[in-house]
């Protein structure tokens, strides 16, 4: 067999069809880029970053107060370090998320094709919510205790609790170690993609802001290539 | 080593109307709304070679 041919039944294999399709959707330039537009130079730019070395910390964290179960940190002063890392980090992780999430929605970041980006980074912070209120709930304490009951009758009240009962430690402390986690960690893989695939959103043009406040533009002329169509230049 | 503020009692709370918000949480919120202006507000460092891309 020769070469050709070899490379030919590669391409006509399901995992050569895959890759080919991978690779067309995100090539390699796209998917580890070397190069960012200027106009990320800047600190408000940061925080997504910023989650997502909060939510390593989280995983890390919470891997290794896994090994020691849930009430270890409260006999071993090493455990109880690793909880307070983990905690530090929630709040961290919330405080950057949503500082980012405020951005994202003020430069309307959906614009462009990206609206899956938008939507995996809404979805991701929703999740994330019942992912902390579970392990508030497994700290196998007072305060675990009064917050599962007082979490109980909100999920009564909109009729999730015959489902997630915040009574069931077992389950509680399931969905916090695992099943939300994973969630989390593959709703950021796929935003983390998506803003691969289809870059960082740019900001607003002037020219767009001038149009669609309908006033001049910031050079003095009504925002049209010509000068003198703002209505058109609007409508396109 | 003790805390630099002591979080171990109840908190104060502020009400407004039907909002209720613990004055930690407050001071939270507020904290957030200052780094996000500052974020924006801030000068970024630049490279001397940096132009158009980076």
């Amino acid at each position: 067999m020769s070469v050709q041919s070899e490379s030919r039944s590669v391409d006509h294999s399901w995992t050569g069809g895959l890759r080919e399709r991978w690779v067309a959707l995100l090539p390699p330039e796209k998917l580890l880029p070397d190069k960012q537009p200027s106009y990320v130079s800047s600190w408000i730019y940061v925080f997504g970053a910023l989650s997502i070395a909060s939510l390593t910390t989280i995983i890390l964290t919470g891997t290794i107060l896994a090994l020691g179960g849930p009430a270890w940190w409260h006999v071993s002063s090493l455990g109880h370090f690793f909880n307070s890392m983990h905690l530090w980090a929630v709040e961290l992780f919330f405080f950057f998320m949503v500082i980012h999430m405020w951005f994202k929605y003020w430069i309307a970041a959906w614009r462009g094709g990206r609206k899956r980006t938008w939507v995996t980074g809404a979805i991701t912070f929703l999740v994330a919510v019942p992912c902390a209120l579970t392990g508030y709930v497994s700290q196998q304490n007072f305060d675990a205790q009064w917050i599962s009951t007082q979490a109980k009758d909100a999920m009564n009240s909109v009729g999730v609790g015959s489902f997630f009962n915040l009574l069931n430690f077992g389950q509680m402390y399931s969905f916090h170690v695992l099943l939300l986690p994973a969630a989390v960690v593959a709703l950021v893989v796929g935003h983390i993609l998506l803003v691969r695939r289809h870059g960082v959103v740019p900001p607003f043009e002037l020219r767009e802001l001038a149009v669609a406040s309908g006033g001049p533009k910031a050079d003095g002329t009504n925002g049209s290539p010509t000068g003198s169509k703002p209505a058109q230049e609007s409508a396109a | 080593m003790g805390a630099i503020i002591d979080l171990n009692h109840v908190p104060d709370y502020l009400s407004w109307h039907f909002i209720q918000v613990s004055l930690p949480n407050l001071i939270v919120v507020i904290v957030m709304l200052v780094v996000f202006a500052a974020a924006i507000l801030l000068p970024f460092p630049h490279h001397d070679d940096q132009e158009g891309e980076r």
